[in-house]
């Protein structure tokens, strides 16, 4: 992961809140099982495989564990969790993107990664129940893109919440 | 024009930090030229460097502040209002810079009176005239000797030519990469050992060399003088002193002992509380001190050196001292000491009382050093360094503080071990020992309530099972493993773990801010082999499993001395012939029995009460007491007074019991059991003060080695019956030996029915161990039937299977089996076995009810 300094997370959210308002969201698309969510591409680094990897005891479930990525240690986090699967990602090996959130490093273990895509504020779809914001609080929305519904995902704010 | 505004303000601001100090010593010492000239200096590039900023406003009033200054260089002498000016017109300077460093502009306002007061001391003469522009210098100047020579040094060289700025990132990055080099070299030098390869091998050692090198070097960079911290130590004494009318020395040696820079930003904050609290508690008014017999001008000394690895700070006053009187009454009066444990501290361990959370013995309070929050604050800041906090004092004397501060936390020494496959690390300075759990090594693992507890050279030490606290691996003895002994505070532990591997240099990394809340961490590292692991932070884990934490800031004693945090201890007092009312802990006695007079019988010259057909060894603790161990005596000395039924307590668990017959239960309570003269009987294990009486506590292991000479032979293997059920007669003939070698009794069934059969008999089971695939009836439908029955409910029951999987062991538990075992796991089996009869023979809490109903 190179170690360009990022905007503060606050202004990246709010930076794409406002995108979401008025133009259009950058979004590094990934699949979890048949679901597409977009990562904001500002916070992404690089696509990494994660290697061996250290478990933490008594962490958070969604917590992997951490991995050495070429000297840097990263914190691996597993997406499925984090969307409420119950089957984690079970071994090394496994597909990652590297964000960088607060100058800390994570690697977002994924089934498969994507392309960037635009998304124009004006695919927002609008939630049709409150169902899936109670289920997953950390999204800056769902938008209607030719790859299907992608669901843009608020990392810093995932992070910070306690999944527990 | 932005970045050279930035750069302006960071050296300004560096500068003007320095130079509070110079200014009071040029105050003390006129013709300290070298300090006034960097002052001058200072001021002279700050006005400089305005003109070209444009930033008008600061450029007029350093000026105006450079024209007094080079008056007084000229004079070589500064009356103090003349001080005062200089000091008032570099405050304002710093405020407007302060102002743009927010802002990124002047801030509005004007300067003119200053100015024109500036202007006058520059031409006129100095002092007298001017007294009004500088009146709150006038009501006590502290006079500081100049006494660091350091400091000095520095501030005649011209830095700038010297030093670059390097942004912290920056350094850290390189630090980083520093850290990952050492690893790769680490990891080819493992490689060349290998294999020898001619050609690699010199300049592999060079690179090597280099590496280091570079390492030292990195760190060097990183660190700083002390001077950074002690710089605004004189102003802040000299305002301090005056507010209070103290008059005040101050002298400050070693400033230029280096420092982690990251350490120096975070003893700030002590260290300036520690100098607050000697001004305001230590040191005494000049009066005060002048009817003492002492210089009406109190000293404070603050230092520092290096000391093997560690810098040193030392911060004494020669004041009034600590009122150890007044500690003792606030510990009493806080509950934090009873006064009996007071007694037999020594003054510095009663001091160190005043680190405790909300203590304070000041009865007025001021605005300096507030009212006793704080002392708490000041340690546990030194302590989450890796630092530690002393202190002597000595009534009308003085007080010393002393900090020793590692000198950076960002290379240290970790022992590294292994628990479940997996390895971690815990830093070297929390660790006091490691030590092989094998009973060989004179140590014992004993259980109370079920929780481990290492018993190692006298002391009863928690014992922490890493595997278990983690749930790591599979279910492991703890005596094939090794105990780590850490502190935490004054705190000392063990930590069972599977393997001690070899203490390295480990570079400390924080874990990412949202698992900061584990505080069973205080990091993660990379080592040689490029593997990440966890760093275990021995507080964090004292807070998991709920060892006291209140008692922290208790008294440390000395370091060696491991200092056990053992659990109260349930006594059982009572009352045997005359003399002191006597103890044993409840843990021992198995049972108490109210034994009729008609049951007890002499034979063989000793005295036995017969018990259910059998002869149980009795020994009368009146009596013992008097004829000092010879239990042959006559009976009839217990006849007196005349009594149907005697209480006696059985102790020697499982098969051969052994009765202590005493006049009188009193009472069952929970005491911290601290026996203060050891016993001058040999049944008397010592004498504890408990609550305020003196009791003795009996040496039950001493009682059983007389009555019961043969059982206490055998130890630990306790003749407990147990049923072993297996339709598999190999199986049978394989684990009933096993059993039996260990001192269990043992009875082998073939079926379930069998074992109900032959329980029918009247005969009591200690425990049950059952296969779990049977015919007929499977192991789960055999324990919970035995589960349904109140007579064999308690019984516990230990499964068999080929291996103790995961869903076996759910399995089991939901039957109501106390746990699995794996058929060709011998130690899993006997462990388990341990377990279930220590909780069956100690079933503490029913036996204390029984007790406590049998009492009058």
């Amino acid at each position: 992961m190179n170690m360009t300094a990022s905007l503060p997370d606050s202004a990246i959210r709010d930076l794409n809140r406002d995108k979401a308002a008025a133009g259009s969201i950058q979004a590094f698309l990934v699949k979890i099982g048949p679901d597409i969510y977009g990562l904001p591409i500002n916070i992404v680094r690089a696509v990494v495989r994660s290697q061996q990897y250290t478990p933490i005891p008594l962490a958070p479930r969604h917590i992997t564990g951490l991995i050495n990525l070429r000297g840097r240690v990263v914190t691996a986090v597993d997406l499925r969790i984090c969307m409420g699967k119950t089957a984690a990602y079970s071994n090394s090996g496994q597909l990652a993107v590297g964000v960088e959130v607060n100058g800390e490093d994570f690697a977002l273990m994924v089934d498969e990664v994507g392309e960037v895509v635009s998304l124009p504020a004006a695919s927002q779809v609008e939630f049709q129940s409150n169902a899936l914001r109670k289920k997953i609080r950390w999204i800056v929305g769902v938008f209607a893109a030719p790859q299907g519904m992608v669901t843009v995902l608020d990392i810093p704010e995932m992070l910070a919440a306690n999944l527990n | 024009m932005e970045e050279l505004l930035q750069e302006f303000l960071t050296e300004t601001n560096d500068s003007l930090e320095q130079v509070g100090a110079h200014i009071v010593r040029f105050e003390s010492d006129p013709s300290d030229l070298a300090s006034i000239g960097s002052i001058f200096r200072l001021v002279h590039t700050i006005k400089g460097t305005c003109g070209f900023l444009d930033l008008p406003r600061l450029e007029r009033l350093s000026h105006a502040a450079e024209a007094l200054i080079g008056a007084v260089r000229d004079r070589a002498r500064a009356s103090s209002v003349e001080v005062g000016l200089v000091l008032e017109a570099l405050d304002r300077i710093r405020a407007i810079i302060n102002t743009i460093a927010a802002t990124g502009a002047e801030p509005d306002g004007d300067d003119a009176v200053m100015i024109a007061a500036l202007a006058t001391a520059a031409e006129g003469s100095p002092g007298e005239m001017l007294a009004p522009a500088g009146p709150r210098r006038e009501d006590g100047p502290a006079a500081v000797p100049a006494s660091a020579p350091a400091l000095r040094e520095n501030s005649q060289a011209p830095k700038e030519s010297t030093t670059i700025r390097v942004a912290v990132s920056t350094l850290e990055r390189i630090m980083r990469l520093v850290s990952e080099l050492v690893l790769t070299r680490n990891q080819l030098l493992e490689i060349s050992r290998s294999g020898a390869r001619d050609g690699f091998a010199a300049p592999l050692q060079r690179l090597s060399g280099i590496t280091t090198d570079l390492q030292d070097g990195i760190m060097h960079a990183r660190m700083q003088p002390v001077e950074r911290l002690f710089s605004a130590l004189p102003r802040m004494v000299r305002e301090l002193s005056s507010g209070l009318n103290k008059k005040v020395d101050l002298d400050i040696g070693g400033a230029d002992t280096e420092l982690d820079r990251q350490l120096i930003e975070l003893i700030r904050d002590p260290l300036t509380h520690l100098v607050r609290n000697c001004l305001d508690h230590g040191i005494e008014a000049p009066q005060e001190r002048l009817a003492a017999g002492k210089p009406e001008a109190g000293l404070l000394r603050v230092s520092a050196n290096h000391e093997s690895g560690h810098v040193i700070i030392r911060i004494e006053d020669d004041g009034r001292g600590i009122d150890i009187n007044r500690v003792k009454e606030k510990v009493v009066t806080m509950n934090l000491a009873t006064p009996q444990a007071l007694a037999a501290m020594s003054d510095e361990e009663i001091c160190r009382f005043i680190f405790a959370p909300g203590f304070s013995t000041s009865s007025q309070i001021t605005n300096i050093s507030g009212r006793g929050i704080g002392m708490d604050v000041v340690r546990e800041n030194i302590e989450s360094i890796s630092g530690t906090i002393s202190l002597s004092t000595s009534a009308g004397r003085g007080t010393s503080f002393t900090l020793k501060i590692p000198l950076t936390l960002a290379i240290a020494p970790a022992l590294i071990f292994s628990s479940g496959g997996q390895r971690f690390a815990i830093a070297q300075h929390l660790v006091i020992e490691a030590i092989s759990l094998q009973s060989t090594n004179g140590i014992l693992i004993n259980y109370s309530l079920g929780a481990p507890v290492l018993e190692l050279r006298g002391k009863n030490l928690p014992l922490v099972s890493l595997n278990k606290l983690f749930q790591l691996g599979q279910f492991r003895l703890l005596e094939d493993g090794y105990a780590i002994l850490v502190k935490s505070g004054s705190t000392v532990f063990a930590i069972a773990v599977d393997d001690v591997e070899d203490v390295q240099e480990i570079v400390l990394q924080p874990l990412c801010s949202n698992l900061a809340q584990l505080e069973i961490y205080s990091g993660n590292t990379i080592l040689g082999d490029g593997t990440v692991i966890l760093i275990l932070n021995p507080a964090g884990i004292a807070q998991e499993i709920g060892l006291d934490a209140k008692r922290q800031y208790q008294v440390e004693t000395k370091q060696s001395d491991a200092v056990p945090p053992v659990n109260a201890t349930k006594l059982i007092f009572f009352r045997a012939g005359e003399g002191a009312m006597k103890a044993v802990p409840l843990s021992l006695v198995s049972r108490i029995e109210m034994i009729h007079a008609k049951q007890i019988k002499e034979a063989d010259g000793r005295i036995v009460a017969i018990r259910d057909g059998k002869l149980m060894p009795l020994i009368v603790i009146s009596q013992f007491a008097r004829q000092g161990g010879d239990f042959s005596q006559p009976f009839n000395a217990i006849g007196k007074p005349a009594r149907d039924a005697w209480p006696v307590m059985i102790v020697g668990v499982g098969g051969e019991p052994l009765g202590l017959l005493v006049d009188e239960i009193a009472d069952i309570f929970e005491v911290h059991l601290d026996i203060n003269i050891s016993g001058a009987s040999s049944h008397i294990l010592g004498t504890a003060n408990i609550a305020g009486d003196a009791i003795e506590v009996i040496d039950v292991a001493y009682l059983m080695k007389t009555g019961r000479p043969d059982a206490f032979e055998r130890g630990h293997a306790r003749r407990f019956r147990l049923l072993l059920v297996d339709d598999k007669i190999f199986f049978r003939d394989l684990l009933a030996p096993v059993m039996s070698a260990s001192g269990y009794e043992v009875h082998s069934v073939e079926s379930a029915a069998h074992a109900f059969a032959f329980m029918a008999k009247g005969v009591r089971v200690d425990a049950i161990v059952t296969d779990i695939e049977m015919p007929d009836m499977d192991g789960y439908t055999f324990a919970r039937k035995l589960k349904e029955n109140p007579l064999t409910a308690s019984i516990p029951v230990i499964a068999l299977d080929a291996y103790a999987g995961e869903n076996v062991v759910a399995a089991a538990k939901n039957a109501g089996m106390s746990a699995v075992a794996g058929k060709f796991d011998r130690k899993a089996l006997l462990e388990a076995l341990h377990h279930a009869l220590e909780g069956a023979a100690f079933r503490a809490e029913a036996l204390e009810a029984r007790t406590v109903e049998a009492l009058p």
